[in-house]
């Protein structure tokens, strides 16, 4: 029936208007901006490592090495480390103000390495907003993150090498 | 039907903001790996053919045999132990070496080492080949102890980066 069609569209429309609305929004604080807000503000999350996870200079042996948040050595039980130059990463998070965020971080294997059992500022992942992963007022989480590196001798090989691991940050 | 395809319109928004507040960052940690240590036993530590009796038998890492209270009933097999030690030139290593608990009457004391000249913690590596030799001191107590061929004692070397 026209009249209710005509009732239908009415409603979507304010819909449409709000949607673009959001849409501008996004866009204008998008990062990158040359003319930013006087006040930061974030309304996507992002992710930015301030600093690397490095684990140093370690032997080609059977074994594990396991750093802590703040550049600690929690256990080198298998003697690896060759040269004890290894550091936390430092990881920002940017987004809504005064909102609470999940962050989960998943290791990988590769190249006879395993990374897994992350440890972070905020205690150990997954952690939400009763561990403190809460973006400030100016939309801004920092955190440091530790974790364990096992080597296999027989597929590891010498030189540097890269390790993937991925941080997932959602709202709550 | 248009209500409905309001309704459909503002699921897919609704999934369209869901996917807008979250965010994975593929990241990498960094290492670097330099060859490790190996160890590879070329020659076991043996105090030879004793008697049942009281008293220690020494076998020092240049093979001296001092044996005060004459143990010894054939020595021709008394000698050191030694390992092939390989690692990074120039690098300083740490050797340890720690006997099992005492067992069957047979008791594995003071254990000394020589790498490559060096005695004392920490030595430097040569790269490959380098020798570690390991004597030590063999407690027997009679009371204990029994007569038999081939009887073993544990003892662990350890060579770590200083």
């Amino acid at each position: 029936m026209p009249a209710s069609g005509s009732r239908s569209t009415m409603r979507l429309t304010p819909f449409w208007a709000v949607m673009v609305a959001v849409l501008c929004a996004s866009v204008s604080t998008a990062p990158g901006q040359e003319d930013p807000p006087p006040i930061a503000r974030y309304d996507e999350l992002a992710i930015y490592i301030v600093s690397p996870l490095h684990f140093g200079a370690l032997a080609k042996n059977d074994g594990y090495v396991e750093i802590g948040p703040n550049d600690d050595l929690i256990t080198d039980s298998n003697f690896l480390i060759y040269e004890a130059t290894y550091s936390s990463a430092i990881i920002d998070v940017h987004g809504l103000e005064n909102t609470a965020v999940s962050i989960s971080i998943a290791g990988s294997i590769s190249g006879g390495m395993v990374i897994s059992n992350f440890h972070t500022s905020l205690g150990d992942p997954p952690i939400g907003s009763a561990e403190g992963a809460v973006l400030d007022a100016a939309g801004e989480l920092r955190f440091n993150l530790g974790a364990r590196l096992a080597i296999d001798k027989e597929t590891a090989s010498a030189g540097g090498n890269s390790i993937p691991y991925t941080i997932s940050v959602i709202y709550e | 039907m248009k209500r409905a395809t309001c309704f459909a319109l503002s699921i897919v928004f609704a999934l369209m903001a869901g996917n807008a507040s979250a965010v994975d960052l593929a990241s990498t940690a960094t290492v670097t790996i330099v060859e490790g240590i190996t160890i590879t036993e070329t020659a076991a530590l043996n105090f030879g053919t004793l008697v049942l009796n009281n008293g220690d038998v020494v076998v020092a890492t240049n093979g001296n045999v001092t044996d005060a209270s004459s143990l010894t009933s054939d020595g021709t097999s008394q000698q050191p132990a030694t390992f092939d030690v390989d690692s990074i030139s120039g690098v300083d290593l740490d050797v340890n070496i720690t006997p099992d608990a005492a067992a069957n009457g047979l008791t594995l004391g003071t254990m000394t080492f020589d790498f490559e000249g060096d005695s004392a913690n920490p030595v430097t590596s040569g790269g490959a080949g380098d020798v570690l030799t390991v004597g030590g001191t063999l407690t027997v107590d009679r009371t204990q102890a029994s007569v038999g061929a081939s009887q073993t004692m544990g003892f662990t070397v350890s060579v770590t980066f200083n």
